[in-house]
Formats: structure tokens, sequence, C-alpha cells
């Protein structure tokens, strides 16, 4: 990723968002675009940008708890890329892959948890200990971890709130944090469960409204549902690797191609406003999005 | 019955099921992209003393105590404007402390006579890697299964076949009694596990000696069950009927889910995505931008 210049690393990359909510669409993008050499997806729980990056083709191995489009089916890329041999995976429960993380970003030896992990073998039935046994996993410090939040301050200090999701454990882990944000201010909102994250702490920063578009970016905008089954279908119908088409749109024809005036702003009004300084960035936001 | 009828038939009774199953618990689990899981939890909120339970929504990271209409979308707004979500790590220690965890229903693609699941897919057989069909990945299943306090949890099929309920599972994600007998006493996996089926078809319970069949559903014909299910069990000639919705149930339904949201999980993939995208423009019309 070539962010303030430094060349791209490959190696394991970690994505942030969970749910319907942050996932970083726009660098996921970039990274399609870049030919982005990364190696191993660490994916906890993956949704639009795991199926985006998914294909990139130096994409080989993954560590997975969970990959998703949601309530609109499988990710068709990730299914086709393991379907077809191409990528390996090892699959831990999602807390697992968690645990693993968190215990990267401490410099721990090792993550532990009482399940039984998929990939690491059915149980052996004879010679079983009768006490609950630890099992002791591999620490992860990805390389690169992607972040898109919704403010950033002049001091590239970067504040995101509400639901704060797995985000913090993956910026805590990174080896090299690069975030996009939608809105640059001086006074982030005072938001419930609020967290800064400091900019020494942050490699790259890139200004991306609607970064997270076709997913949520609280208390910016809301989830844009008409853009999946758009998606799913250029991708039934085209027959080929759709990587090339998405990655070559600028964010303008990237909406355009996808999804509809009405569609984006009704994606807009997807929330409620309480705060007038949010109200404030919505009408720079909103007259970004009808601008494209 | 047509076809319509027919889904919508199984789907109230399944979720009334699963609703009588969990009212009285302490706390409930919903996981990710389970529509009708989501949908038989909110009933059983409602029909519980208000206040005895507590649903958390483990893919938003919130928690709920109190009846909340279904929704697609709009829940994850709910949820964090309520100041209601907290983080991954929170949201990981309590899925795992204290009394553990009342239900989640989880929905497989693969289960067996001992109520071991797959999410993980489907091997192709060969020696490499590949899987000739990749599921989702194992999500929190493998903590679920360790750490469930064995009440009544629950899976679910949507599609009762010799396909889903399998002799034997391709791949292994989760266990309840591995191969029955002592196996799981001699694991040192605990209690846990699940305990019950619910399927489109009728209602089983799993025990170390194999599964029994609970019910039936009223309107299915003995032949047809018998014929989609592969398991060795005793089916008496006088096999008790599943205990059909009430008046009162349903009318909570409707309320409760108007959009039928709990059907989704039937629909093909492109009635699905119609259906959703209608949800969504219903529950983003309801958003209302409000200024203090």
């Amino acid at each position: 990723m070539h962010f303030s210049g430094e060349p791209a690393t490959g190696g394991t990359l970690v994505q942030g968002g969970y749910h319907m909510s942050r996932r970083p669409v726009s660098l996921a993008r970039t990274a399609l675009r870049e030919a982005s050499p990364i190696r191993e997806l660490v994916v906890s729980g993956g949704g639009i940008e795991t199926e985006l990056i998914f294909q990139l083709p130096s994409v080989r191995r993954v560590l997975l708890g969970y990959a998703s489009l949601g309530v609109w089916g499988l990710a068709p890329s990730v299914r086709r890329r393991i379907e077809q041999g191409e990528v390996e995976v090892v699959e831990l429960g999602v807390t697992s892959v968690l645990r693993c993380l968190q215990a990267g970003g401490r410099l721990d030896p090792f993550a532990v948890t009482r399940a039984w992990q998929p990939s690491l073998g059915v149980p052996v039935k004879d010679g079983l200990p009768t006490t609950s046994t630890p099992h002791f996993l591999e620490p992860v410090r990805p390389d690169e971890v992607y972040l898109h939040v919704p403010y950033a301050d002049p001091e590239n200090h970067i504040a995101w709130g509400y639901g704060v999701g797995p985000d913090l454990i993956f910026a805590v882990a990174a080896r090299r944090l690069i975030v996009s944000y939608d809105v640059s201010t001086a006074n982030p909102p005072v938001l419930p469960n609020r967290f800064v994250l400091p900019g020494h702490l942050i490699a790259s920063l890139e200004h991306r409204p609607f970064g997270a578009f076709p997913s949520a970016c609280y208390p910016l905008y809301g989830p844009c549902a008409p853009f999946f089954p758009s998606y799913l279908n250029a991708l039934g119908k085209r027959k080929s690797d759709v990587a090339g088409i998405i990655s070559s749109l600028g964010d303008r024809s990237f909406m355009h191609e996808f999804v509809d005036a009405g569609a984006r702003q009704k994606t807009l009004s997807f929330r409620r406003i309480s705060d007038p300084i949010v109200t404030a960035h919505r009408e720079e936001l909103a007259r970004w999005m009808e601008s494209i | 019955m047509d076809g319509v009828d027919l889904t919508n038939r199984c789907a109230d009774q399944m979720a009334v099921l699963m609703a009588r199953s969990m009212v009285g618990m302490r706390k409930v689990q919903v996981g990710m992209n389970a529509p009708l899981a989501a949908c038989s939890a909110i009933l059983a909120l409602r029909m519980a003393p208000r206040g005895s339970m507590n649903l958390y929504s483990l893919a938003i990271g919130g928690v709920y105590d109190s009846p909340q209409k279904m929704s697609l979308f709009a829940d994850e707004w709910d949820t964090i404007e309520r100041g209601a979500a907290f983080s991954v790590e929170a949201v990981i220690d309590l899925m795992s402390g204290w009394e553990g965890v009342g239900d989640e229903p989880v929905r497989p693609l693969e289960v067996d006579p001992f109520g071991n699941v797959n999410l993980s897919g489907i091997a192709s057989g060969d020696a490499t890697h590949r899987r000739s069909l990749m599921g989702p990945g194992p999500a929190g299943v493998d903590v679920l299964c360790t750490m469930a306090s064995g009440r009544s949890m629950t899976l679910y099929v949507t599609r009762h076949t010799q396909q889903t309920l399998v002799p034997r599972l391709s791949l292994a994600t989760g266990w309840t009694w591995i191969e029955g007998g002592e196996d799981r006493l001699r694991s040192g996996l605990g209690v846990g596990g699940w305990s019950q089926l619910i399927t489109d078809l009728g209602m089983f319970r799993f025990t170390p000696q194999g599964p029994e069949v609970v019910s039936i559903h009223p309107w299915v014909d003995l032949e047809a069950f018998v014929a989609e299910t592969c398991w060795e069990v005793e089916i008496p000639d006088d096999v008790v009927r599943s205990i059909p919705p009430s008046a009162r149930e349903l009318d909570f339904l409707n309320e409760i889910d108007p959009h039928r949201a709990r059907a989704l999980e039937w629909l093909s993939a492109e009635q699905r995505w119609s259906r959703a995208v209608e949800i969504w423009e219903s529950e983003a019309e309801g958003q209302e931008l409000e200024r203090v």
C-alpha cells in the first residue's frame, strides 16, 4: 500500500470494522488497485472488505473466524478462491482469533483458549485428560491493519465511538496501522464509548469521505443495502474477476456503478442525529454525496 | 399448502418452538446472520416476565433487556444510540463468564446424530485443503460448545434433509457428545454443547446414546419425516406432534416481525436480497433527523 510514499510491505493484513460498521472498503479498493502483495489475511468477523481483498491474487492463506456478507449470503470471492484451492484456510473461532491478536499486541508468548479449535484437529478419544485443558495458540502481530473511522483531528489523532468493535485490538497488534477517515475536525463530538487513538501510532492517515461505504460509519451515515445485490449480480454476470473493475473505479464511479442516487441519500439519512456538531458534518458529507 | 404458506408456517412454528425453550433464561445470545433466531429470541423476551431475560447481540456487541422489534439494519443504531454497545473484549468475557449462556441458536451446514456441527464447509475428499463448499467459518461455535450451561442449547436447520442431518460430518466445527457414550465426559470439555435440534419437519433431542425425536410438526407426513432422516431413531406410531403457535404467540410474532424477516432463511438468494432491500427501505424511512 503506497501510502505516504512507503513501499507496500505485503505480509499479513487485518481489516477493521464489525457487523455492518466501519469496514475499510476504500482502503481495500486501493489495495486491489495497487495489487498489494498481501499474503495472509487474519479475519475475525469479515464482511464486504474481506470479500474485496480476497480478490487479490497474492492472498494465499487466511486465519478465519468468520466471513460472510450477512443477510446477503456468503462472500462469493472468499468461497470461490477457497473452493478452488487457491487459499489455505486455518479456522479458529472468532474469539480465539481475537485472543491471538490480543496476545500479539501485548507481546505475550501465547494466547489461551479453553475451546477446541476446528483446524487443530478432531479431539483424540483415548487418553483424554479428565480436567479442562487450556489450549495454547500462537500470538498474531499483523504487518498491516486497515481501519476506517469517522473523525481525525489536525494532529492526526483519530476518534470513533458507539460500538468500538475489535478495532482497538487490531490497532494495538498492528506493526503498521493505516487509517482512513471521513471528516477532519478539531473537535470530534463526544460519542458514546468514544475512543481516541493517538496519531503517533498511525503510519498513514488518509482522508476518504464515505470510506466505509457501503457499510455504515455512525453517526455520519448508515449502511447501504442496495449496494449488495447490485454487486453480487455484477459478480455473477461478469463471470470473471470483478476485482479489476472495482479497483479501477474512483469513489464517484464506484457508487454510481452499484447504487442509485435515491439509495445513496437513504444511506445518509439512515441514522438519527441529536448533536448539532455532527449535523454540520452531515451537511458537508451530504454536499459531497450530492456531488458524486 | 403452497410454497409460501408452507415457508411461513415453518418459520412461525420454528420461531415459537425456539422461543418457548428460551423463555425464563437469564441470558440469551443471538449471533450473526440469523434472522429466525433473532426473531425467536425477541419473542421469548416478549413472552417472559419483563426484566427477567437479557438478550445479547454478539454481532453488534450490545445488550437488550426489553423486547425490541425485529430489524435487520436499524437495531445496530438502536443499540449503540442507547449506549448499550460495548467493546468486543467485553463481549468475549461476557460470553465466557459467569453463568454461561442459556441459549444461542445456531444454524449449521451439517449436524450429526450426537449434536456435533459443521459450519466450516464440505471437504473435497482429496488430500488437499480444498473444500467443495466453503461455509462461513466457525464464528463463536468453538466457545459455545465448551461453555454453554447445557440447559437447552438449540440448533436449527431450515431444510431437514439427508444432506443436513448427516451420519458423519464432512468437517467438524463444534462438538456436543462427540461420538457418544462417555466421550464428552472424558474429553474435558465439561457440560455444554447443543441439546436440541429444531428443523422444518420436527424436533430432536441429543443424548449420549444418540438422538431422540421430541415431536414432528402437525402438517408433516410421518413417511416424509422418516425418508429425510438417515439417523437411527425410534419414531413411535403415536409420535408427539409439535404444539402449533397459539393466537397470542402469532400476534406477538407479527408485531415483532411485521416484514417476516424470520422467513428470509428459506428464500432463494435473489428473493432474499429483494426482501432485505425492502426491509432496509422501510427501516430507513423510519429514521429521523433531530436537532437538539
